[in-house]
């Protein structure tokens, strides 16, 4: 055998290795693996960006940056807290505008609990759009859990170890939020675009929508707890012979920016998948 | 040897470049350092010990990343089986060639990665993608080989010092 075919079988038998983890990863199969490989790398991280930050702060001569941060955390928090309970006012208010406000003044909605985490980390790849947060299973974080700012919607937590968590952005091309317009009560879908935008899809021709509307989260779906923010339009695209229409958003929160995320603790999504199972055939049904 | 370098050397350059070089973008484009040192290990002439970095970079990437498991590792080990085929002499007969490799191994690295990200479901936008990431990275990769190279050749020389006649 030459060296070039040696060589060819080596990186043939490593190819045919890493064919077999993106299958096992794709059956779910990984996970477990991963989660303990990726928690010392976590610890490697949240040093990391203790350090960086660390260089940061002493470039900007901020002597009590740790007490700061802490406090910024809180009010942070704080602020979130408010913002939410203005937007629950403003929906309020527009129940009533659609006389349906005694039903929803009936409707018992818990408290969110937040969770304040650092961002430590982005996605590895450029073309995906993911953070990883100093955040996991210790603190309750869990699979599935909203993720938001004092600015809005940030996205869900996708995945998560002992002390970190991934959050996939709404702004993930494979991020999709049933949303809702504030004004006009329309609804559709807000989708990531590929370099942080973000899309609102499945309006109706009918649908009443200008630039500058704020865009929330319906609720629709049991992913998301409804009437957070995502974001305003920015522009819309309506052609007479679609049956839809788009239009571009803004979305409240500055993703390159992201240093503190709060985590919706209590939030427990809902899952569809049993009503959504297909009826069983008569023929299937029959003993 | 190399290995037990490799290794830590790979985590710490993985954890950076999804910590602190993200933040430093052009355009969508950033510093792939895993691919720069895997390649550059390649180039020095060590093609087992460069496949074999290109796998556990890749694998630290992948579990730093949303994306499929396995997506990076693919991209990277192809990348330094083609980089190993001229057996490090072509790559070190000029100083411009690693400049080319970094050129030609950015492009294969993100045209693999791209395919896995579309053959595993994830919607991928080819024209943004290559047009806003893989362009600017490209710069970016090929502005950053030349101390990569650098500091590479010497580790190189560090851990398998070459031979001398008494």
């Amino acid at each position: 055998m030459t060296r070039l075919q040696s060589r060819t079988v080596f990186v043939g038998l490593l190819v045919i290795a890493i064919a077999a983890l993106l299958l096992l990863n794709q059956a779910g199969r990984l996970e477990g693996a991963k989660s303990v490989l990726l928690t010392p790398l976590s610890a490697l991280q949240r040093g990391v960006a203790g350090a960086t930050a660390g260089l940061t702060q002493a470039l900007h001569g901020n002597a009590d940056a740790a007490s700061l941060n802490q406090e910024n955390a809180d009010l942070k928090a704080q602020v979130a807290q408010l913002q939410k309970r203005i937007v629950d006012l403003q929906e309020s208010q527009a129940d009533l505008n659609l006389l349906s406000g005694l039903l929803n003044y009936a409707r018992s909605v818990p408290d969110n609990r937040y969770a304040a985490a650092n961002v430590i980390g982005r996605d590895s790849s450029p073309f995906l759009s993911f953070i990883i947060v100093d955040l996991g299973t210790d603190a309750g974080v869990a699979r599935d859990q909203p993720v938001v700012t004092d600015n809005g919607l940030v996205g869900t937590v996708v995945a998560v170890t002992c002390c970190s968590a991934r959050v996939r952005l709404i702004t993930d091309p494979n991020s999709a939020v049933t949303a809702r317009l504030q004004q006009s009560r329309d609804e559709g879908v807000a989708v990531g675009r590929f370099g942080g935008g973000l899309d609102l899809q499945y309006l109706s021709q009918q649908a009443q929508i200008k630039s500058g509307d704020l865009v929330l989260t319906s609720g629709l779906g049991g992913s998301f707890p409804e009437g957070i923010v995502i974001g305003t339009v920015s522009a819309v695209q309506r052609q007479s012979f679609d049956v839809l229409q788009t239009a571009s958003l803004t979305p409240g929160v500055d993703f390159n920016r992201l240093e503190i995320v709060l985590v919706i603790t209590n939030f427990k999504p809902i899952d569809l998948s049993p009503i959504l199972q297909p009826a069983p055939t008569p023929a299937a049904a029959a003993p | 040897m190399s290995y037990l370098v490799g290794l830590p050397l790979l985590a710490l350059a993985a954890v950076l470049q999804a910590t602190v070089l993200n933040q430093f973008r052009l355009f969508g484009g950033t510093v792939d350092l895993v691919l720069l040192l895997s390649l550059n290990w390649t180039i020095v002439g060590e093609w087992r010990s460069g496949t074999l970095w290109a796998l556990m970079g890749g694998l630290c990437l992948d579990l730093l990343s949303g994306g499929p498991f396995g997506a990076n590792a693919l991209g990277l080990v192809l990348v330094a089986y083609g980089a190993s085929l001229s057996e490090g002499r072509f790559w070190s007969s000029h100083v411009l060639l690693p400049l080319a490799s970094a050129l030609l191994g950015t492009v294969l690295y993100h045209g693999i990665y791209l395919l896995v990200l579309a053959a595993s479901g994830h919607t991928v936008n080819w024209t943004l993608s290559l047009g806003q990431v893989t362009l600017p990275t490209v710069l970016l990769n090929t502005l950053f080989m030349v101390p990569v190279y650098q500091f590479v050749r010497w580790l190189h020389s560090v851990l398998h010092p070459a031979a001398v006649r008494i």
